[in-house]
Formats: structure tokens, C-alpha cells, sequence
């Protein structure tokens, strides 16, 4: 096995499969290098997330990836980044696997797949430079179909709004890891659900959908693949489903390297449980009567003055005759309070002051995941949810996409 | 449900356990239950906030909301406070040894909302005694009460290992009745009890107990002696799996195998003892009533061996060691991670320029100017 490549690509492409090696066991998490006659697949296999990179040959001009032996490694994948990385300022770099034998008659012993080696890492300009980690001929085993997506959708968004929406993901002292997302899409829309039983993220947004979607997926664990993901908009992702149990997604997405060389990145995320509550039923059952609009700003800088985000609890007071919401510190209303100005208040029957205890890290995290200038606060009543709408409000009164939090008020 | 706060004395565990069991089956089961442990969190002011915030705010999605409190918080005068203030629809379960002199104890005694459930004091012999005979009972083994005195006397003043010898002793016997000679053969110390009940708690998959009583046999033994049971439990099921089941098979087979390990007879005979009497019984019967299949105590043997490395890696690092053994029987039970995690040991990162150059050899570098 043999390949010489710009060593920034190479990098590139070990970057985008580094979240699933186990920094647990790092010495056991193998990255698996196979060089075919037009390509350079690398995989790596996690507990419940593998990933694949698919890096394809390009000789013209800048020598890109150039494969001149095919064969299969697979390299302790912390020791090859760091490897990878050691080699920084160098342009190109020469990958090639030299098996180990001791004698003649061992080397006919041994079976191919099991012989192990060195794979040297070698600068093609300095050539004596280079580094030289042990490793055995064998691939790991992923796989990975071809994509045929449920939906393709912008990369920047797709991100942006999964980060955000994971705000109610899990409780703080339980794994994200059991924390489902609810990810639905039909017509040409998306819409992602998180909760954990206090407060419910809803965020939704435009995607080209190709087949009608509804899945749990576990939100850590696709957050490591969306967190590998370019942030590039030109470069989509697309979302696949298996059809059997547990769900398993894949997610693909291209992968260009200054415009001059192409592959493809490739993720495969398995389902842990399907423990869900119906967050739909609940969102139904909710009638806002009251609603108005605060400044995002003006809000940021109260929490701040607070330092809400070590509290337990904020307590809010609307006042309908001087359209302003009322802050204290805390529930003891003899502490510290400040006004917010509430813009187009309206009531939808009669005006009336409205008082609720609302956990202060939910507003301080709900606030700071905010995207527009302006935050929709709508009411029912003391005791029912909350909601904020976050999302980021364009001039004619609509926005691109939404991202809603409910809050849970105490009792 | 009136009830708004309960401390169940987890001295004896099991009971408190089963007494928690009942209400989630019978009266409560419509609502949401979850679990709250302290050690979970980075900080007290972190733990503190979260346990106010579950406490004050009820679920949108059920009728109500169990906070199930493993082991008494280390701010518990906080607690105390706002007792009174726990809103209805919501219960505050902990599971800890009373602490007698402690406010939330007083506070909570004289609230009609509050309910303290203590369990039985067997500090002197003869309530020990008549423990053992109560307990035999509900478990269905008969003993008489020269048995009783020897497993009070064998077991120490642990309810929960008492508890843990008649389950076992039940396991072992056809009928529930168990003669003297049972006893001495099958009880066994403390430790072992507890890994009796640990194991059981992997085989039949009950995950967020398994990580428990991990959690608390890391309180009281080394790592290693958990791992070295551990390992054993493994071979024994392993052996049982190999005679698909069947234990005369099974304590043929370890005989066989002593003798190819040219063990001493006088060992070969005791570990016989010992086999014929609970550890193949009780591994063929847990492998049997799980409905695993065959092939499963191997994958156990697999992580077992793993958790044998890890232990000689990371002998130093026991919180490392802790969270490698909670992942071991994570994927023993067929998940990869644990339920809770525990906080990560805080290793301090090399600074990233000097990365690579310590670690890998450069092959024929050129000496560097001066």
C-alpha cells in the first residue's frame, strides 16, 4: 500500500473522522486505511457512531492524491493525527505500509491480513523526514451504503439550529448520550424536538425533503457527526434512514479541498433507546393568550447584571398597564429587580398582570441561544408553559427559521 | 398523593429497594420517575441548583414526578429549608442512612407531608437472629434456628449481605429447606455476598442497578478484588454455558479441568466442594432464568479480561479504573455506555506545539541548527 498526498488533505480527512475514536481507549482505536486503484477510504468504527472518508485521486497539476500501490492498514488513529500534525509545513507526504517479516519461512506463515508493519509517514520534499507508526494489514470494518437521502438540507442551518436546539437535550446530570432528538421532516421542512422534562426546544427550517421522515435519534452522539460536518453552505448534508431496529442514520456530505481535489464524507449514528415523552400532545394543548416582543439585548444585559446562571429560580411580572416585565433576582421579591420594555403587547382577552417563577438557567441558556435582535414572549398563565421565540426575525415580521423554547414554570 | 418527601433507610438496601419498587408498580406508575445522584455533577452549587429545580418544577408530561435521591445530599440543611415548599404532584425520595441528628431528619419528623421509613436495628445478637428468621421467611427458605444463629453469625451486621446469603441459599435448595451443612458450605463472607447481588444485577440487565451497586462496592473494596471476582463469575458462567446449562455437567467438567491443571488434590477437592454446592447453581440459574443466549458469558469473559489490562494500566487512576469498569458492564448488559456518567478525570492537556515531537521517532532528522 502506497499513496502520496497533500499532507493539509490528508489531515482534513483524519479531522473529519476523528470524533469517533474512543479517547477512552486510545491506543485500541484504529483508524482503517484502504487504498483502492481511484481512491483513499479511511474509517473509523466507534461504539455507536462510525465514520468514513472517501479522499479520490486527482493527479492533475498539484499532484493532489496520487496512488501508486493499493492495500489496506490500520493505524492507532490518535498516534496517526498526532503523526499527521508533527508533520505541519510540509506540502506533501508519502503513506506507505512496509510489512514486517522476520525470516523467509515466517513470511509464508503468516497470513496477509494478519501481518503486521510499519506505516511511514514521509515528507516527499525533505524525504529522510518522516515518522513511522505500527500498524497491521487490515482494514476496519465499516460500512457504509450508497446514499439515497430522506432529505438534503443547507449545512450552515443544518448546524446551527441542531446546536441550539440541543439547549434542552438531557438533564444536566444525565448522559446526553440517552437524550433523544425528535428530527421530522415532511413537505419542505424540518423540524427538531428536544426536552428534559423542564423545558422543550423545538426548532424548524426549510430542507429539500425526498421522502418523508420521522426518527429519535440519540442527540450526543450526532452532535459529534454534525460537529464534523463543513460549515460550508454549498456543501449539504444529507440524512438517510435504515428501515430496521435500532434506527440507524447516515449522514453524507461532499468533500472538496480548495476547490482542486473532491471525496466524501460519510457517518453512521445507531439509536440507544426510543424513550420519547409526547411532546406534541403537550404543544397542542397550549393556548397563548398574551404575547409581546423584547429586546434581545436589554434581556442579555439584565441576566448579566444577575449573574442568573448559579440560581435556582427568576421571577418574572408582566404588567399589562405599563407593557414592561419585571425581573428579580429571585423569588424573594425584596431582592434586586430591574424593567424590561415589552413592545406590541396584546392580549387576547382581557388585560390582566401575570407573575411566574421560571428557573434562571434555563432563561440565561434560552436568552444566549436567542438569534435575532428581538425575543416573541408569549403567555397562557402562571402555571402553564412559556414560550420564547427565538429565532431570528427578519423585516417583513418573518424568519428563515424558527427556534422555540417552552418553559416549565415552578409550581 | 400527599406525600411530598420520603427517606427510606437504606441500611437495608433491599428492602428499601422493594418497598421503592412497589410504589412505582402500584400506586405511582403513571408517573415520571428519575434519579439523582449527587456525584453525578461537577460542583455542590451545580448539584444543589439541579436538585432545587427538580424539586420545584413539576412535568409538563405526567401527573406527577419522583426525584429519586441516591444517598443523602451534602447540602441537605438547604433541603430542609424548603421541605415545607415542595409542591404537590412532586415526591422526594432518598435513599440513605438515617442521620438522626440531621435538620432535614428533624424537619422532615415534624411535617405531616414527610414519611421516614427506618429499618430494623440488628446491632445485638439475638435481633440479628430473629432478622435472619423473619427474613428467611419472606424469601421462602426454611431454617431453623440453629441456621439462623450461624448466618447471623457468618454475615455480620450487613442486612443486605444477610439478605444476599438467603437468596442465594434459596437458589441452592430443591425445596427451601436448608440444613446446617448448606449453610456453612454456601454462605459466605461480606464481599462475596455483594458480588453476588452485583452480578445478578448484570445477568438479568437491570442497568441502572448494576452501575449502583458498582458505584458502592467501589466505596468499600479495591478495584483489583472486584475485577479478580469479577473474572471468576465469568469463568463460571462460561464453564456453565459450556455444558449448555447443566450443572452435574458443569462440576464434571471444572473437576477435569482441575486435574489437567495438575491442581493439588487437596485444592482439587475443596474448589469441588464449592462448585457443587452455590457457584455453578447459581450461574446456571441465573444464565437460564436471563434467557441470554450461550454465547453471552464469553463476551463477558472478553470484557473481563479487558477490565484485567485496565487494571494493570491504570492501577494508580481509580476513577479512570471506575468509569473503564462502568463502561465493561455497560457493554456487558448489550449497551455501550453506562446510565449516569461519572466526572471525568481531570487530566491536564500537553500544550499543543509540543505534541508529536516527544512521541515519534523522526526518522534520520537532520540535526537542527544552532
Amino acid at each position: 500500500m502506497k499513496f502520496e498526498i497533500f499532507r493539509d488533505y490528508f489531515e482534513l480527512g483524519l479531522q473529519r473522522i476523528s470524533a469517533a475514536l474512543d479517547s477512552n481507549h486510545e491506543l485500541a482505536s484504529l483508524v482503517g486505511i484502504k487504498v483502492t486503484k481511484d481512491a483513499v477510504v479511511m474509517s473509523v468504527q466507534g461504539d455507536n457512531l462510525a465514520c468514513q472518508v472517501k479522499l479520490d485521486a486527482k493527479e492533475d497539476g498539484d499532484k493532489i492524491l496520487k496512488i501508486k500501490e493499493p492495500g489496506s492498514a490500520s493505524v492507532p488513529g490518535k498516534m496517526l493525527i498526532d503523526a499527521v500534525s508533527s508533520l505541519e509545513g510540509k506540502a506533501s507526504v508519502s503513506v506507505e505500509f512496509e510489512p514486517i517479516t522476520e525470516t523467509a519461512e515466517k513470511a509464508e506463515e503468516d497470513d496477509d491480513e494478519k501481518s503486521s508493519g510499519l506505516l511511514s509517514i514521509q515528507s516527499i520534499e525533505k524525504k529522510p523526514e518522516g515518522v513511522s507508526l505500527a500498524c497491521v494489514a487490515r482494514d476496519v470494518n465499516v460500512k457504509i451504503p450508497d446514499p439515497d437521502p430522506s432529505l438534503v438540507m443547507d449545512s450552515t442551518n443544518f448546524k446551527e439550529y441542531y446546536k441550539k436546539v440541543g439547549v434542552s437535550a438531557g438533564k444536566a446530570n444525565m448522559a446526553a448520550m440517552y437524550a433523544n432528538v425528535s428530527i421530522t421532516a415532511e413537505g419542505d421542512s424540518v423540524a427538531m424536538v428536544t426536552t428534559n422534562s423542564q423545558q422543550i426546544s423545538r426548532s424548524e427550517f426549510k430542507a429539500d425533503v425526498k421522502k418523508k421522515l420521522s426518527a429519535l435519534l440519540p442527540y450526543e452522539i450526532l452532535a459529534k457527526a454534525v460537529g464534523m460536518l463543513s460549515s460550508d453552505p454549498k456543501d449539504a448534508v444529507s440524512l438517510q434512514l435504515s428501515d430496521n431496529q435500532p434506527v440507524v442514520a447516515f449522514l453524507y456530505q461532499p468533500l472538496s479541498f480548495l476547490k482542486k481535489a473532491n471525496g466524501e464524507a460519510r457517518y453512521k449514528v445507531t439509536s440507544i433507546s426510543d424513550a420519547f415523552p409526547n411532546v406534541e400532545r403537550v404543544l397542542k394543548k397550549l393556548n397563548f393568550m398574551v404575547w409581546g416582543r423584547i429586546n434581545r439585548q436589554a434581556m442579555e444585559k439584565v441576566m448579566k447584571s444577575f449573574d442568573l446562571f448559579d440560581q435556582v429560580r427568576t421571577r418574572m411580572e408582566l404588567s399589562a398597564s405599563n407593557s414592561e416585565i419585571g425581573l428579580y433576582k429571585d423569588a424573594d421579591k425584596g431582592k434586586a429587580k430591574r424593567y424590561i420594555p415589552v413592545a406590541d403587547l396584546t392580549y387576547e382577552e382581557g388585560e390582566q398582570d401575570l407573575e411566574m417563577d421560571i428557573s434562571s438557567r434555563h432563561l440565561s441558556q434560552g436568552i444566549s441561544s436567542a438569534m435575532g435582535d428581538d425575543i416573541i414572549l408569549r403567555l397562557s398563565g402562571a402555571s402553564t408553559m412559556a414560550k420564547l421565540e427565538l429565532g431570528a426575525i427578519q423585516e417583513d415580521g418573518k424568519s428563515e427559521g424558527s427556534l422555540d423554547l417552552y418553559f416549565q414554570p415552578f409550581k | 398523593m400527599e406525600r411530598r418527601f420520603w427517606w427510606l433507610d437504606s441500611t437495608d438496601w433491599n428492602l428499601a429497594w422493594a418497598k421503592l419498587q412497589a410504589v412505582k408498580e402500584k400506586q405511582l406508575s403513571e408517573w415520571e420517575w428519575m434519579s439523582w445522584d449527587e456525584d453525578d455533577f461537577s460542583s455542590a452549587k451545580e448539584a444543589e441548583v439541579s436538585l432545587l429545580r427538580e424539586i420545584g418544577i413539576p412535568s409538563p408530561f405526567s401527573d406527577g414526578k419522583v426525584v429519586c435521591c441516591q444517598g443523602l445530599p451534602t447540602f441537605h440543611k438547604k433541603i430542609a429549608k424548603v421541605l415545607k415548599d415542595i409542591p404537590e404532584g412532586i415526591l422526594l425520595v432518598i435513599m440513605a442512612p438515617f442521620s438522626k441528628t440531621s435538620s432535614l431528619y428533624l424537619k422532615a419528623k415534624k411535617l405531616h407531608s414527610c414519611r421516614l421509613d427506618e429499618c430494623e436495628d440488628i446491632s445485638s445478637m439475638n435481633s440479628r437472629v430473629e432478622f435472619v428468621g423473619k427474613r428467611a421467611e419472606k424469601i421462602g427458605v426454611r431454617l431453623d434456628k440453629e441456621c439462623c444463629y450461624i448466618v447471623a453469625e457468618l454475615c455480620g451486621k450487613s442486612h443486605d449481605s444477610i439478605t444476599n446469603e438467603l437468596k442465594k441459599l434459596h437458589a441452592c435448595s430443591e425445596d427451601g429447606v436448608v440444613s446446617r451443612a448448606d449453610v456453612m458450605q454456601v454462605c459466605s463472607a461480606e464481599g462475596e455476598a455483594v458480588i453476588f447481588e452485583f452480578t445478578s444485577k448484570i445477568v438479568a440487565g437491570e442497568r441502572e442497578q448494576a452501575h449502583e451497586w458498582l458505584r458502592r462496592l467501589m466505596l468499600t473494596m479495591a478495584p483489583q478484588a472486584i475485577v479478580g471476582w469479577l473474572c471468576a463469575w465469568a469463568r463460571s458462567l462460561c464453564l456453565v454455558a459450556s455444558c449448555r446449562g447443566d450443572v452435574e455437567n458443569t462440576v464434571k467438567l471444572a473437576g477435569q479441568l482441575l486435574k489437567l491443571e495438575k491442581v493439588d488434590d487437596k485444592r482439587a477437592r475443596c474448589v469441588q466442594m464449592y462448585a457443587k454446592t452455590g457457584r455453578f447453581y447459581h450461574a446456571a440459574r441465573e444464565l437460564n432464568m436471563s434467557g441470554r443466549p450461550l454465547s453471552w458469558p464469553f463476551v463477558v469473559m472478553m470484557e473481563c479480561h479487558r477490565l484485567e489490562l485496565a487494571t494493570r494500566w491504570m492501577a494508580k487512576n481509580k476513577d479512570g479504573l471506575e468509569l473503564e469498569m462502568h463502561r465493561a458492564i455497560g457493554r456487558m448488559m448489550g449497551t455501550s455506555e453506562r446510565l449516569r456518567p461519572i466526572p471525568l478525570p481531570v487530566v491536564e492537556e500537553e500544550p499543543k506545539e509540543q505534541r508529536g515531537s516527544k512521541k515519534y521517532e523522526v526518522i534520520n532528522a537532520k540535526p537542527q541548527d544552532h
